[in-house]
């Protein structure tokens, strides 16, 4: 299936920053079934990332502060290396401005399958977030990033603005191939014992279960604006999730926190879903943004009740 | 608190229920500082060993001061019962081996500890072990024992090893290297269990910092403790990463 510009194996795609820090852990998740895998978040210089704790466990999901670690581009080659091409390689790359990215994406072009460009993180300030809630940024961006490079682009959007379709269209209107929703949920927690803030970066990022509703709204949204394919995240543990997901309007999703309770998820979420596929005697294709044509089925039927009423 | 040696210090926490089982860590969280993975030394207690900002802070510690703590995590030793084992420790890795020692008695084992130093100053827990096990110890320098390290150690105390049921270390890489291709060698792999020590940044295996190749295997939570057969073929012993993920040579 062609998503974005590439050919998935399947819909169901390793999340950024979730076991994407080396080539044979990018390997051993690609053999257990996802359809694409993502590196982590690759950037210009090394960065060692946040003090701890940079990673909370809250009632139904996660909450971290990472803090965008990385070897930088030039160590990141030796670990590309291995990386056994078993399904499609898609790089996450943060940078804080153009010239930065033109390095990152000159060097690792040859290893990419598509670029991520992480618009997103909202634990480091300076990159991610902290620029990518400026759609005329976005779009800048975005259009000299499809100069610099011939490999797909996804824009990967943050959820923390008033309105996300703002950003979607405008990675849309610099040329991006496909836009990624969510990143995590900016937030906060508390150590009641002492009054310190929970992690080391003091706020951080929320992933799991629980955001699962803000990354379909954020999906369903886009949808009804943009043109170009959109991939959703936040919250998928199961194939039910996912589905959701496709009839909000995703063409596929990635898959991050929920590799916690399962790193084999991707196997076991790919034949759940052709179980269902099956059993309806639909394709995926059918699925897809179905929740908006239902909507419009439900205002056409109150029409015509309405008409019905009149006559 | 108990000073072990200079830079060792055991710390006990006011549960007297057991934190986690022998070889599985704690995320020690200093407030304002940083957080680390340390194995449990006694069920209720963890060793530090003064390396960096983080235990340092730790060492300032008073008695009723209090820490965050996350965990238990990873999978611990596997245990066995009314057998002959050997437990082989280097330096701080002999701080979950004597957790270990403890529970291995208790199940009626019978015990035999290699102890490698670098000198005598630095050795600690052999009064410990020796209320429970036979004792070796080596040190680099000759200072107190078999002068040497464990390897040398092993091969000088123990005439044949395939005597022992079981046989669990815990150490720097070298050390732990130098012990996986000697057992491959003697083709008791199977035999073995290594608890080993990389980058630890979530403990829930969910970031990838602690991977080890070429399995891409999650110390954090995969581990750390392995079985000899999984690891004989790793990075373990000859690269490692640092905190930006960066190989080095060892």
């Amino acid at each position: 299936m062609n998503v974005g510009k590439i050919d998935l194996k399947n819909p169901l795609i390793l999340a950024s920053g979730i076991l994407g820090s080396t080539g044979s852990s990018l390997n051993r998740i690609a053999k257990l079934g996802a359809g694409a895998v993502v590196t982590k978040s690759i950037g210009a210089t090394p960065r060692e990332g946040h003090p701890g704790p940079v990673l909370i466990k809250t009632d139904t999901g996660f909450l971290n502060a990472i803090g965008l670690p990385n070897p930088s581009y030039k160590y990141f080659i030796e670990e590309l290396n291995d990386f056994n091409r078993y399904c499609p390689l898609i790089i996450s790359v943060f940078g804080a401005n153009r010239s930065e990215l033109v390095k990152i994406l000159k060097n690792l072009e040859e290893y990419a399958d598509a670029f991520e460009l992480n618009l997103s993180c909202p634990n480091v300030k300076g990159y991610g977030m902290d620029i990518g809630k400026d759609p005329i940024f976005v779009e800048n961006i975005t259009r000299e990033i499809k100069k610099i490079t011939n490999k797909p682009l996804w824009v990967k959007l943050t959820s923390n603005v008033e309105d996300i379709t703002k950003i979607g269209v405008a990675a849309e209107n610099g040329g991006a191939d496909a836009v990624v929703a969510i990143n995590t949920v900016k937030g906060l927690g508390i150590d009641t014992e002492s009054g310190y803030p929970l992690l080391g970066n003091v706020y951080g990022g929320l992933s799991g279960r629980m955001i699962r509703p803000i990354g379909l709204i954020s999906v369903y949204s886009l949808y009804k604006k943009l043109k170009i394919p959109i991939i959703g995240v936040g919250g998928i543990e199961n194939y039910k999730d996912a589905i959701e997901y496709f009839m909000a309007g995703a063409r596929a999703v990635e898959i991050g926190s929920g590799v916690y309770n399962n790193i084999n998820i991707f196997n076991e979420i790919k034949s759940e879903l052709d179980l269902y596929l099956n059993k309806k005697g639909i394709k995926l294709e059918e699925l897809i943004g179905l929740a908006h044509r239902r909507e419009t089925e439900e205002c056409n039927n109150q029409k015509s009740e309405e008409r019905e009423q009149r006559y | 608190m108990k000073n072990e040696n200079k830079d060792i210090k055991t710390f006990f926490f006011d549960k007297d229920t057991a934190l986690g089982s022998p070889g599985q860590y704690l995320m020690v969280w200093i407030r304002g500082i940083d957080e680390i993975p340390i194995s449990l030394s006694y069920k209720n207690a963890i060793t530090i060993e003064k390396i960096g900002s983080a235990t340092s802070t730790l060492f300032n510690l008073d008695k009723n001061d209090s820490l965050g703590l996350r965990g238990p995590f990873g999978n611990g030793f596997e245990i066995i019962k009314e057998s002959k084992v050997l437990l082989i420790g280097g330096g701080i890795g002999l701080a979950p081996l004597l957790y270990l020692a403890n529970v291995l008695k208790d199940n009626n084992n019978d015990i035999t500890v290699l102890i490698g130093s670098k000198n005598k100053r630095k050795i600690f827990f052999d009064n410990e072990f020796r209320k429970m096990a036979k004792v070796h110890i080596s040190t680099e320098d000759g200072s107190f024992g078999v002068k040497g390290n464990v390897l040398d150690l092993l091969k000088g105390s123990v005439e044949n090893v395939n005597i022992y049921d079981m046989i669990y270390a815990c150490g720097p890489d070298k050390m732990i290297r130098s012990l996986l291709d000697f057992f491959n060698m003697e083709n008791i792999l199977e035999k073995t269990q290594f608890s080993v020590s990389r980058i630890i940044k979530c403990g829930l295996g969910i970031c990838g910092s602690c991977s080890i190749d070429p399995k891409g295997l999650r110390v954090c939570r995969d581990g750390p403790v392995f079985y000899g057969t999984d690891i004989i073929d790793s990075e373990i012993g000859i690269y490692k990463r640092n905190h930006a993920g960066i190989r080095y040579k060892l």
